[in-house]
């Protein structure tokens, strides 16, 4: 009996591995687990049977039993989740997608380049402690002029073909007016920079009647030509990066003595010589210079007290050479293809 | 300023390569712009600043070249070696010459040159007028030319004959005088013109051109050669009205040397009777009543030094003041007295005097310093305002937005086209660049038109762009700017795709980036209003609105009115925006707090109602949150629709409600107490039904 018995539940344990070693679905592998211990199962039926036996057999058929009960159990489930698997894994690929197709967006705009180049130039200068300062673009003759020591009828006058809106109003023709106003309200020391658009009569490929400079300036007790240096090489590298060289060359402003123009290493050629810096391997990139005595004076402040430097510098041109473009028109063009790529 | 090497070359040595030089020059002040190959003759093109009128000469750039270079200067000589000319003592061609006005005309010179034969120039000088651009006339004219560009004194030569009365005077031109100059133009002048003139009449305009009634001809025998000095203003207002600039006027507005008028006028005359033969009669007339005194400016060494950050030697300064032959004497060790040599008109106080100690020993020599003074504390800076700027060109291009920046310009024709609102707020130029440019936009409006016909005209289906920049206006006293953030937008909506097919952007595409704007600014209770008023005649009637904040209009939304779109010649209706930035900023939230999110869970309910098409969302979003009370949460429409199914003039709304309470949580019969209620209001007030 016991023989027999054991002879049984081995042979039950191979039927059932080659059962459910061919099941191939979800269904199959519940059919074939409630064949074995299921409430009719073979195995369910041959362990009710036990009951019947001496009892110093039980412990061994049960034991047995109880043993291919729970591989069968076990196997069972693996199947089921190796089956669940397999048919999730069929189902989720149904669901693909085309993932090359455009997803679901708003469209991007974008920011013009000039107000880009501005950002980057106004940045650094607060970086370096520098306030910002606008001021109005129509302006009286006083502070376009003749508060920053342009003479009435002076050939320097010429350097800026003006706007004329009345007798006393003006375009401004740069930013440097809002030297004048910063100074006439504020008591030094202080360091600004005036970002704006001027305008000037003149139309070309390298100008136009409208374009933007940012005007800078520090007034102090003891600001010195060098500071002037300091400052603006230090900008001059965060701004065109570490490889550039810059050089300081005499100039003329009426409102700056001494004045200069600050060239830096050409940027397409780096120094050797091209078309952009006719061959020079510099560009001209910024004007600057110790304010004039005389501008201190119009807005009251005592040479012999305080001195200060101011510069300037063309946004468009800037813009230009780090872009690449040949056109200054393109800007004011506005065309979507043109601003689509800053 | 065009200055050949082999001129130059007469008057100082070369010792340096060309290369060298050209740095050196533009190192100093004196950028050379180009260097230019005329038939192997090198000629630099030097950018002379209007400071520098000293310099616009090919002595003046001598002298700056032995300066630099430690050269010897080299004074003009005879090109022959006969003799030079001697002046007679003689009454033959008695003459005379006066000044009216000295403040005009501070110095008048003249010379009479006889028995001059008019011939063709010398092949040397016409060689050297033609690499400095300019073309031979005759010995006599040729001469004054040279000696112009030599020593940078203009010069002028008339006919003696031709000259009434023996009498040359210097004089402010009278009321109506006219006067022809050699180009052949009748010239109207004015009283605080210059004009040379005979005992009967004008025969040139002083400093800037010569009269055609005594120019020299091939049958001249005698001439008088004026040379002067003129008020560089006189001269440039002259020259300004009369759009008349010649290589004389552009000297004497550029101030020339008072004291080289007398030797720029001995090197012309010995230089016409070298080349015609002629004869000097007596010495040089010379009108000169107000000697000019040398400038003296005081000065001190350590001055210097702490103004340009530098540690530069008395010796070393002393010597770079007197390489560019100003005189120093020392008052004390200390105090120095530096005195300005006549031709250096733009150095008059101490600080010219540092520049020039500064360029002279090359500005790449100073170094380069942090300042002293710190100054980091902020007052009021605009900063914070800048920068809420920025952030909402970066939240209207991540929208699909680009930002455009045109010009302040536009036609008055355009805005009198919009509105005459625009057109009497806008500001003219008075010399403007072109009739498209003529006066100060009052609106982006015009700009941001012009730009969506421009992209319609070059077959762009779809754009989108905004602007934020200044306008222009009018006030009663002077002129105001307003910054305004407007925008246009035509073709596809900013969030197109292949699933929801083209569709194309209208009114709700241009509010929902108005309401957009708002909520980024944190800006509560836009009030949008029908545009029925007169003030905004460009505008579709049916299909815009002006926007409110506080009561106050701030802006104007929706389509381009038809009438515009066809005076505009658009393809396509567009769709437009434009708000006042001040007002905006003034609707700003500024004092954000938080608010305890709710803890509670919250009810929905839908409501789908059978409107009448006259009743507005606002009228019924007004209902349902009086009804909703406290209770009501959020209320939004989530679908519209007129179609078969509904009765004409009616349209079927639907919308979804949420309910919540921040102390408790709601009951479901209280909810659908107060739903019921609100479905009673919209019956009773609106006529409107359930469907």
């Amino acid at each position: 009996m016991k023989e027999d018995l054991l002879s049984e539940i081995d042979s039950l344990a191979n039927r059932f591995r080659q059962k459910v070693s061919a099941v191939s679905s979800e269904h199959e592998v519940l059919k074939v687990k409630s064949t074995y211990i299921g409430r009719e199962g073979h195995l369910t039926l041959l362990m009710k049977k036990m009951g019947s036996l001496p009892s110093e057999e039980r412990p061994v058929i049960g034991k047995n039993a109880n043993l291919l009960k729970n591989e069968i159990e076990k196997i069972c489930q693996e199947q089921l989740e190796k089956i669940r698997n397999l048919s999730s894994l069929s189902r989720l690929q149904q669901e693909r997608v085309d993932i090359t197709l455009s997803g679901r967006t708003t469209a991007c705009g974008s920011i013009h380049p000039i107000t880009q180049m501005m950002r980057n130039v106004l940045n650094i200068f607060s970086e370096m402690g520098f306030e910002v300062y606008e001021g109005p673009e129509i302006e009286t003759d006083f502070y376009n002029f003749e508060a920053l020591n342009f003479l009435k009828d002076h050939p320097a006058r010429d350097m800026q073909d003006t706007f004329y809106i009345d007798q006393h109003y003006v375009l401004r023709t740069h930013t440097s007016p809002i030297q004048i106003h910063v100074m006439k309200s504020r008591t030094p020391p202080f360091k600004v920079v005036g970002p704006g658009a001027a305008y000037r009569r003149d139309s070309d490929v390298s100008h136009t009647p409208m374009f933007h400079q940012v005007e800078g300036f520090m007034v102090g007790r003891q600001v010195r030509f060098s500071d002037l240096k300091g400052i603006l090489t230090e900008f001059s590298r965060r701004l065109f990066g570490d490889k550039i060289k810059t050089r300081f060359r005499p100039s003329f402003f009426p409102f700056t003595e001494p004045s200069a123009e600050i060239d830096i290493s050409c940027v397409i050629c780096r120094g050797r010589g091209c078309r952009v810096c006719k061959q020079s391997g510099w560009l001209e990139v910024l004007g600057c210079g110790m304010i004039h005595p005389a501008v201190l004076e119009r807005v009251d402040y005592d040479p012999k007290d305080v001195s200060g430097f101011a510069f300037g510098m063309g946004i468009e041109r800037i813009a230009m050479l780090k872009y690449g473009i040949s056109d200054i028109r393109l800007f004011f063009e506005n065309d979507v293809r043109f601003l689509s790529q800053f | 300023m065009k200055v050949p090497y082999s001129w130059l070359k007469d008057h100082v040595d070369l010792r340096i390569s060309a290369q060298k030089l050209i740095h050196r020059l533009t190192m100093a002040g004196l950028e050379v712009e180009d260097v230019m190959d005329c038939d192997g003759d090198p000629v630099m093109e030097i950018n002379v600043t209007p400071n520098r009128g000293d310099c616009l000469s090919i002595l003046g750039i001598a002298r700056e070249v032995s300066a630099l270079t430690g050269q010897a200067l080299r004074q003009p000589a005879p090109k022959s070696r006969k003799k030079p000319a001697a002046y007679e003592k003689t009454n033959e061609y008695p003459f005379d010459v006066a000044i009216k006005n000295i403040t005009l005309v501070p110095r008048y010179m003249a010379q009479i040159i006889a028995d001059v034969k008019i011939e063709v120039s010398p092949s040397w000088m016409v060689r050297r007028l033609e690499l400095m651009g300019l073309r031979s006339i005759n010995n006599v004219v040729d001469a004054t030319n040279y000696v112009l560009l030599e020593y940078g004194q203009p010069l002028h030569a008339f006919d003696y004959h031709l000259l009434k009365g023996n009498f040359l005077q210097a004089r402010p031109a009278k009321r109506d005088e006219v006067i022809r100059t050699l180009d052949g133009v009748d010239r109207s002048l004015m009283s605080h013109d210059i004009v040379i003139a005979d005992h009967d009449k004008a025969v040139a305009l002083g400093g800037i051109m010569g009269g055609e009634n005594t120019e020299i001809t091939s049958n001249t025998r005698c001439i008088v050669i004026e040379s002067a000095f003129f008020d560089p203003v006189a001269i440039r207002k002259t020259s300004r009205r009369l759009g008349l600039s010649t290589d004389s006027s552009y000297r004497f507005e550029r101030c020339v040397d008072i004291n080289g008028v007398a030797t720029a006028l001995k090197r012309v005359s010995l230089l016409i009777c070298e080349l015609t033969g002629g004869r000097l009669i007596r010495q040089p007339m010379d009108i000169y009543p107000k000697k000019k005194k040398p400038l003296a400016i005081s000065l001190s060494p350590s001055q210097i030094n702490s103004f340009l950050g530098t540690s530069l030697s008395d010796a070393s300064i002393k010597k770079s003041l007197r390489s560019l032959r100003f005189s120093i004497s020392e008052t004390s060790k200390h105090q120095w007295n530096v005195t300005v040599p006549s031709y250096r008109a733009d150095v008059t106080r101490d600080v010219d005097l540092i520049e020039e100690v500064a360029r002279f020993h090359d500005y790449e020599t100073i170094p380069a310093t942090q300042p002293i003074e710190l100054t980091e504390k902020m007052e009021r800076s605009e900063r914070v305002e800048i920068a809420l700027r920025d952030q909402v060109r970066d939240m209207l291009s991540a929208s699909g937005f680009f930002e455009a920046i045109h010009f302040s310009f536009c036609s008055k024709k355009d805005l009198q086209a919009l509105s005459p609102d625009f057109f009497e707020k806008s500001v003219s130029l008075q010399n403007p660049l072109a009739e498209e440019y003529e006066c100060l936009r009052s609106s982006l409006l015009p700009s941001l038109i012009r730009n969506a016909l421009y992209h319609q005209n070059r077959q762009l289906e779809t754009v989108r762009i905004f602007e934020l920049r200044p306008v222009f206006e009018k006030r009663t006293k002077g002129y105001g700017e307003n910054m305004k953030l407007g925008g246009v937008m035509y073709g596809l909506r900013p969030n197109f795709h292949w699933e929801s097919g083209r569709q194309t952007v209208d009114f709700y595409d241009v509010k929902g980036v108005v309401e957009k704007i708002g909520v980024f600014l944190g800006i509560q209770n836009i009030q949008w209003r029908g545009s029925q008023t007169n003030d905004y005649p460009f505008l579709h009637p049916g299909q815009s609105c002006l926007v409110g904040i506080h009561n106050q209009i701030i802006g104007y939304l929706g389509a381009l009115h038809p009438s515009c779109v066809s005076a505009f010649d658009l393809k396509q209706e567009i769709f437009v925006f434009e708000l006042s930035w001040d007002l905006l900023l003034q609707g700003c939230r500024s004092d954000k707090q938080y608010r305890e999110v709710s803890k509670f869970p919250f009810i929905h309910r839908d409501l789908a109602l059978l409107v009448d098409d006259s009743i507005s969302a606002a009228q019924i979003e007004g209902v349902i949150k009086k009804g909703g009370a406290d209770l009501i949460q959020e209320v939004y429409p989530f679908d519209l629709y007129r179609g078969p199914s509904i009765p004409s003039g009616k349209k079927s709304l639907g919308y979804s409600l949420k309910f919540g309470s921040r102390e408790r949580t709601l009951m479901e019969e209280e909810v659908n107490h107060v739903y019921e209620a609100i479905v009673r209001d919209l019956n009773n007030t609106l006529q409107i039904t359930i469907r």
